[in-house]
């Protein structure tokens, strides 16, 4: 059985680690006003980048789960 | 290492001579649409999105992800096919940063970008830069390519009764001459549409691949019980010590 250190902890590393370069960008693209909240096209491209982390993050975790007990 | 050859059929080998023809008269084609600079890089900028994202996977996905993705695969399970997977990260950068200035300024190429945000001799620089990324990334798809073609070539062949050895050499040599010449004479065109054919004919390889691998060793359940846990995993792991890794 793998352990911690190669299961969950790369998990977190992606998507803690990967996921403060994203909480970065999306910060730095609404402050500088490079999305432009106001148009509808930016919004759903706003809300696909959201949905896009965390439908990664959901993918991995079930390829965890599945290789640990399935 | 012990070298396979000869395992294709002649069938094999006529399918396989008249796609490269096929291709070259295909992408040659595409040299009428071609009367200026823009329409040989950009195709004229006249295609729609989905064929422009087609030509992109069908660049992606290349000898190279079946010949180093199945070995890697084979050698270290799942995680070594997660390459990418890091990539959503710098997507909103990418979507709302570099991408407006890459469209909205209308330039050609990468060095072209430098050239105008430094100098021309920042330019000259990250020209050889890229030359130098190409030559490698150029060189391994057309090495995989070939050590993927040449088990099923026979030794040599015997055309007007002289005796040609195929070497791994010869056959990126042919095809590098191949695709040289259709994208000389096609331009942005003719990689567009021949990457539509070939994206399509490798995505469908590539599946039919996997469950065709999956039914020769006994179906889903026997493929998956035949994995050791570690071989599942997504990710490499950070640690890796002998001891870690059952």
């Amino acid at each position: 059985m793998p352990t911690f250190f190669n299961s969950w902890l790369p998990f977190i590393y992606l998507y803690v680690g990967g996921g403060i370069f994203f909480l970065a960008g999306m910060i730095l693209i609404r402050r500088t006003k490079a999305i432009d909240m106001r148009l509808k096209r930016h919004r759903l491209w706003w809300k696909i980048l959201i949905l896009g982390y965390f439908s990664f993050a959901a993918f991995h975790a079930v390829l965890i789960i599945a290789a640990l007990y399935w | 290492m012990e070298h396979i050859r000869d395992i294709g059929s002649q069938l094999d080998w006529i399918v396989l001579i008249i796609y490269m023809v096929a291709m070259l008269l295909f992408g040659s084609y595409f040299a009428k649409y071609n009367k200026d600079t823009s329409d040989f890089f950009f195709g004229g900028r006249r295609f729609t999105w989905w064929l422009i994202a087609m030509s992109i996977v069908a660049t992606g996905v290349s000898s190279h992800s079946f010949v180093k993705y199945s070995a890697m695969g084979f050698k270290y399970g799942f995680s070594s096919s997660m390459s990418y997977m890091n990539d959503w990260f710098f997507v909103p950068f990418f979507m709302f940063g570099w991408l407006p200035i890459i469209v909205y300024s209308k330039i050609r190429s990468i060095p072209e970008y430098f050239e105008k945000r430094f100098s021309p001799s920042a330019r000259f620089f990250v020209t050889i830069l890229q030359l130098l990324y190409l030559v490698g990334y150029v060189g391994i798809g057309f090495l995989t390519m070939g050590k993927a073609i040449l088990p099923l070539m026979p030794e040599y062949f015997t055309i007007f009764g002289v005796q040609i050895h195929i070497t791994l050499m010869g056959l990126i040599w042919v095809t590098a001459l191949v695709v040289g010449i259709y994208i000389t004479f096609g331009g942005q065109t003719a990689v567009i549409f021949t990457d539509l054919i070939q994206g399509v004919m490798l995505l469908f390889a590539g599946i039919l691949i996997f469950f065709l691998g999956v039914a020769y060793v006994g179906g889903w359940h026997t493929f998956w019980n035949l994995l050791p846990a570690s071989w599942k995993l997504p990710f490499a792991g950070l640690i890796h010590r002998r001891n870690l890794i059952p």
